[in-house]
């Protein structure tokens, strides 16, 4: 037999065997019928590395079988392949796909540390289930000389909490890989270990944009409050990695000392990217004048920096502003206009939306779109706006002002929805439509599905009802 | 990646981005690859100062330099992230093993093609290696590289590389290869001279002329975007290419289990080989 | 400086205002008491105004105590600002965050 039942509870795992023939599937699935008191049955492909389509069908009857003794059907450890002969069939959206890495050996886990894809899950995955097996081979991939590994083999070991790996870590700091430094920098810094700050320093000040960031973000957890001065006078270093990485980390211990250092910085750095760092660091800090300092910012001549302080204004609800930013809904660059929107669907009332309103014809695009999206944020019922602009030419137009509507009058999306989801020319417009009407569920929601599914020529829109219809 | 904020995308945001990508470069991205698209596209979105991956969208579609984001875009999701050295023991393996091996059979010529080289990172990898291990003394080394990307080839052919791509490297060995340009580090034009660069698609029949007969290829990380039609031609394309004996490297991901049976693989310890049969 | 509620074995803390050096060790300390009668905490932050990389410390040493106390800690609700903290500093990778209370909760 090249299948296996595992029985956990009311938990079943089928592990197939390579190259397993779709007639053994088919017993499998004829097997499930008798089972009883089971709430999830997972399938597991993992040594699966190709399926025959005849064995799609046993898959199918597995899950049909499942539904019928109350349990949930699974698929779990799909490889590429497998899933593009899934996806051929069109049974991707079908099947609940899932990833089960208790099936897998410690070995061939660590191995998965090589896929960048894979690693970040897979390392949650072992320090979540963190043990003396698991341990004992992170502590070998530090011996070997492979830095993918290494790399996180020293992050899983920090999100485990492994203390007892910190000196062993600490070593790490001196490594000529930059991979493997910026690794344990990190996980030193979640440690809390200020017996390292002086060391993360000297990371930090080779400039390395690698490990810059990482150096940063451990020193700021590491701070005391003599760091402020000290970061302050990398400020003014020449290389650029480090003028950032020394920003980031005031940002994060956000001080009285650190603001008013990077209020002085503004003024005195001369390149417009780091200026807009700058900008967007300034912004993270709850302090007067910060809205000043973005207001300002729009008037520069870099567009770089105006966009950084419009964003920067939409982040911070520059409630006092308000006059300023509408005033900018018009600004020459489009994308400040944007964010201008943007901060006044945060912060407008009904009554400032009036001026959203009539800026609308004077303004490019995606101004134009900001504002439909915007108004949906903003309490009060604009349907009659809306309604002006839904047969508007632009896809996404329409496809805003099916949110928006959403938003505030479900009635009138309702209707919206249920006609541009039958008649609109843009898939877009009608995925959206679909989307809506799904948390609505209007009467007759399934007729129209099954219509829609047999006409409409877009696979997404129809992938989309496929997954609805099998939810209702 | 670690300490970019990931900016979650949207099921809607995610079918049009996906739409974009495959009208522009016929690459398709399956539903379970999302994060994939989150992972790599985060930090692009908060330089833009963006919040969404809405906002990325309509960037793509209404601004000015739209072109010009297509192309970050598309950099961002098909170049594998790549880097000086990536998974070494393949390329030990192949200086400590299969090349000796080619001249113990009285061998004096090599040929290897790197068939997705991006921007330059593998080949010139090998390059160095061969060079630390003395071969290009021993044979007459020639080392091919390809890709589809005009762009990436004109970053390989500059030789020009930031600190990003040294992640895996010694510093002995960027001290020895590598010459301080600005920001930048300069590959030694003498390692540079290794490699020859040409545009190619893996899927065009006149590939095979292109590249003539081949002792070794390495081809990392590139299957996983083809369809399995796809697949097969691409390594029916190298076995057609490679002599006996012939040697396949592919990425650590990657296998051509039902794909290909004109292959056989070897585990070598630090990873596997593919031999033609 | 946070409200407790009760929901099903299950403590959720609303912690309000700002998160410093100060404020987070008197949270950490009060958060702690709470596992005297409690497995899991859920934290969340949505009244959370404002918060610096020395409040970040004290909820690092929360998470440290209550892993010895082999006990559940999970973050939820929090802003951009308050998440990209988490992110740029790679603890996103060590909590468990979530969007919603719900999500924590589920």
């Amino acid at each position: 037999m090249s299948y296996k039942f595992t029985r956990y509870g009311d938990f079943l795992k089928i592990m197939v065997e390579q190259d397993a023939p779709f007639k053994d599937l088919e017993d499998a699935a004829r097997e499930i019928v008798n089972l009883k008191d089971l709430k999830r049955i997972s399938l597991d492909l993992k040594n699966c590395y190709y399926i025959q389509s005849k064995a799609l069908a046993a898959l199918i009857a597995m899950k049909k079988n499942s539904i019928k003794i109350g349990a949930e059907f699974i698929v779990s450890n799909v490889c590429d392949n497998v899933y593009q002969v899934m996806e051929m069939a069109n049974l991707t959206s079908y099947f609940t796909i899932e990833e089960d890495f208790s099936s897998y050996t410690s070995d061939e886990l660590m191995e998965k540390f090589f896929q960048p894809d894979y690693a970040d899950r897979v390392s949650d995955f072992i320090a979540g289930s963190y043990s003396d097996e698991f341990r004992a081979k992170l502590l070998e991939i530090l011996e070997m000389p492979e830095p993918e590994l290494k790399f996180y083999a020293i992050l899983t070991m920090g999100k485990a909490h492994d203390y007892s790996a910190e000196e062993r870590i600490k070593k790490e700091l001196d490594s000529d890989i930059p991979l493997i430094v910026k690794a344990s920098v990190l996980v030193l810094g979640w440690f809390g270990d200020s017996g390292s700050k002086e060391k993360i320093y000297q990371v930090l000040e080779t400039g390395n944009e690698e490990v810059a960031e990482a150096a940063a973000a451990s020193i700021s957890l590491l701070s005391d409050e003599s760091d402020a001065e000290r970061l302050g006078r990398l400020l003014s270093s020449h290389s650029k990695v480090i003028r950032i990485a020394a920003i980031q980390a005031m940002t994060l211990i956000n001080d009285d000392t650190c603001f008013g250092l990077l209020k002085d910085a503004l003024d005195k750095e001369q390149e417009d990217d780091v200026k807009a760092v700058l900008i967007r660091a300034v912004s993270s800090f709850n302090k007067a004048g910060v809205s000043d300092i973005l207001i300002k910012g729009l008037d520069s001549k870099s567009i770089k920096i105006r966009e950084a302080s419009a964003g920067g204004l939409a982040k911070i609800k520059a409630k006092d502003k308000l006059e300023d930013i509408i005033s900018r809904i018009t600004d020459t660059d489009a994308w400040v206009g944007y964010f201008a929107v943007k901060a006044c669907g945060e912060i407008c009332s009904a009554t400032e939306a009036e001026r959203l309103m009539s800026s609308y014809d004077k303004v490019e695009e995606n101004v134009k779109l900001a504002i439909v999206d915007a108004l949906g944020k903003i309490p009060g019922d604009f349907s009659d706006f809306y309604m002006t602009i839904l047969d508007n030419g632009n896809e996404d137009i329409r496809k805003e002002v099916l949110s928006s509507l959403l938003h505030d009058n479900k009635e009138n999306a309702k209707e919206a929805a249920i006609n541009l989801f039958a008649n609109d020319s843009s898939w877009i417009v009608r995925y959206k439509a679909l989307e809506i009407l799904e948390q609505i569920r209007p009467e007759g929601f399934r007729d129209m599905l099954m219509a829609r599914l047999t006409v409409d020529d877009s696979k997404y829109v129809k992938d989309k009802i496929q997954a609805v219809l099998e939810e209702i | 990646m670690i300490t970019a904020a990931t900016i979650k995308i949207k099921d809607d945001e995610f079918v049009e981005l996906k739409d974009i990508i495959y009208k522009n470069a016929a690459i398709s991205f399956a539903d379970s690859k999302k994060y994939l698209l989150e992972n790599r596209l985060s930090k692009r979105l908060q330089e833009l100062n963006f919040t969404s991956f809405k906002d990325y969208i309509y960037y793509l579609k209404y601004d000015a330099k739209k072109r010009e984001e297509m192309e970050v875009l598309l950099n961002q999701v098909t170049i594998n992230e790549t880097y000086f050295l990536r998974e070494r023991a393949q390329m030990d393996h192949m200086i400590k093993t299969i090349i000796p091996e080619l001249l113990n059979s009285g061998k004096r010529s090599v040929r290897i093609w790197s068939a997705a080289c991006s921007s330059g990172e593998e080949p010139y990898s090998l390059a160095i290696l061969l060079n630390e291990a003395g071969l290009f003394a021993k044979a007459n080394i020639e080392i091919l590289a390809t890709d589809i990307n005009t762009e990436v080839l004109n970053i390989a052919q500059q030789g020009l590389y930031r600190t990003i791509s040294f992640r895996g490297v010694p510093p002995m060995i960027q001290d020895k290869y590598f010459s301080k340009d600005g920001f930048a580090f300069k590959l030694d034009p003498n390692i540079m001279n290794k490699v020859k660069f040409f545009q190619g698609n893996l899927l065009n029949p006149m590939m095979s002329v292109k590249v003539g007969r081949l002792d070794i290829i390495f081809c990392r990380n590139v299957l996983i975007y083809f369809d399995i039609p796809a697949k097969q031609k691409v390594i029916e394309l190298f076995h057609k290419s490679l002599g006996m004996p012939g040697t396949l490297y592919l990425g650590h991901s990657e296998t051509l289990n039902k794909i290909s049976e004109s292959f056989r693989m070897e585990n070598f310890g630090g990873g596997i080989i593919y031999k033609k049969i | 400086m946070f409200d407790v509620q009760d929901n099903g074995g299950k403590k959720v803390v609303f912690v309000k205002g700002e998160v410093n050096a100060q404020t987070g060790s008197d949270l950490k300390k009060g958060i702690l008491e709470l596992y005297n009668s409690a497995s899991s905490v859920v934290i969340s932050f949505k009244g959370v105004v404002y918060m610096n990389s020395s409040g970040l410390r004290e909820i690092i040493d929360l998470l440290k105590s209550v892993n010895k106390l082999k006990k559940e800690l999970k973050l939820c609700e929090m802003s951009a600002d308050i998440r990209e903290m988490f992110t740029f500093t790679g603890l996103d990778k060590v909590f468990k965050i979530y969007d919603t209370q719900a999500q924590a909760l589920g």
